[in-house]
């Protein structure tokens, strides 16, 4: 499928999960107003605006989330470079891309703790939120260190005088087989906006 | 657990586990990149397998398989399985030899070079 069906095709989606979005919410109001009954507190309006709300808020990100996972899928919100980082350039003065080992640590990391989490909720029947113990915030807080780090290492390198471009803190960017075999030049924009 | 409780956890797995399985499909079918992973740029423009980014992902792959086997193996626990403090450090380290191959390749090869 051509990318102005997918983007005809996503219009029509975003516009069709918007109205059932606004549709569903209106009847979960109707239909809750209507018919949750609390036993100990009937007349209880707040408590009944509280139910309502939590379907609304329930449905409304539960649309937001599956339209940004149709997006993801579809190429819409471009996920090509999720792993990438620049390796200089080649020479011709082309950037060079290459995929980073702390982006990729960092969404292993994100992945198994959002995993985990996911688990024991689930295991422990929904009641409560488990605590997260420090060393796992010292973990990710190292990951997303590295990655910050990294970032600073790479750009002060490039703007070194005088020293070229590079992740590595590559010079001179001319000479023989200049371009990183491993590396891939910069992608064309996807068809996001 | 009562219905908006098991909608909400539903809705969770869904969304989450779907991210998750577009990431991984991507990542299989090579939409997401991995060329390069394993490899540093050297001067020159050359790209070299780098052993340093080599024990890093063995350490996060370690480490990432450990814990979720951990929880899978007993998911009813009050809060997130703990991780030892050596385990951290021995992360932390890892990270820190990655790091210190960055800057002698962004910093000292070059200043090396341009005494010669």
């Amino acid at each position: 499928m051509s990318k102005i069906d997918w983007e005809r095709w996503f219009r029509a989606l975003l516009i069709l999960f918007a109205s059932a979005a606004l549709v569903i919410g209106l009847a979960a109001v109707a239909v809750i107003y209507f018919t949750v009954r609390d036993a100990a507190d009937a007349a209880n309006a707040m408590a009944r605006l509280k139910v309502v709300l939590s379907y609304e808020i329930l449905i409304l990100t539960f649309f937001y989330g599956l339209m940004v996972l149709l997006y993801m899928a579809g190429g819409e919100i471009d996920l090509s470079m999720l792993l990438s980082e620049s390796k200089g350039t080649d020479a011709q003065g082309n950037p060079l891309y290459g995929a980073s080992m702390s982006r990729f640590q960092l969404l292993i990391f994100t992945v198994v703790i959002a995993l985990s989490l996911l688990m024991i909720i689930i295991a422990n029947g929904a009641t409560k939120f488990p605590a997260v113990p420090s060393e796992i915030l010292v973990l990710l807080g190292i990951s997303a260190s590295t990655y910050a780090v990294g970032k600073g290492i790479q750009s002060s390198g490039t703007g070194s005088g005088g020293n070229g471009g590079g992740t590595a803190g590559g010079t001179s960017t001319s000479g023989g087989g200049s371009a990183a075999t491993s590396s891939h030049p910069a992608p064309t924009p996807g068809p996001g906006k | 657990m009562d219905l908006l409780t098991k909608l909400a956890t539903i809705e969770a797995g869904l969304l989450v586990g779907g991210y998750f399985a577009v990431v991984a499909y991507k990542l299989v079918t090579g939409e997401i990149s991995l060329a390069g992973l394993l490899h540093t740029k050297e001067p020159g423009g050359r790209a070299a397998f780098s052993p340093v980014r080599l024990q890093l992902l063995i350490f996060t792959v370690a480490v990432a398989t450990l814990y979720l086997g951990e929880v899978i193996a007993r998911p009813r626990q009050d809060s997130l399985p703990h991780l030892a403090l050596g385990v951290v450090v021995a992360l932390g380290v890892s990270q820190a030899v990655y790091l210190g191959g960055k800057v002698a390749s962004a910093y000292v090869q070059p200043l090396l070079r341009n005494q010669r």
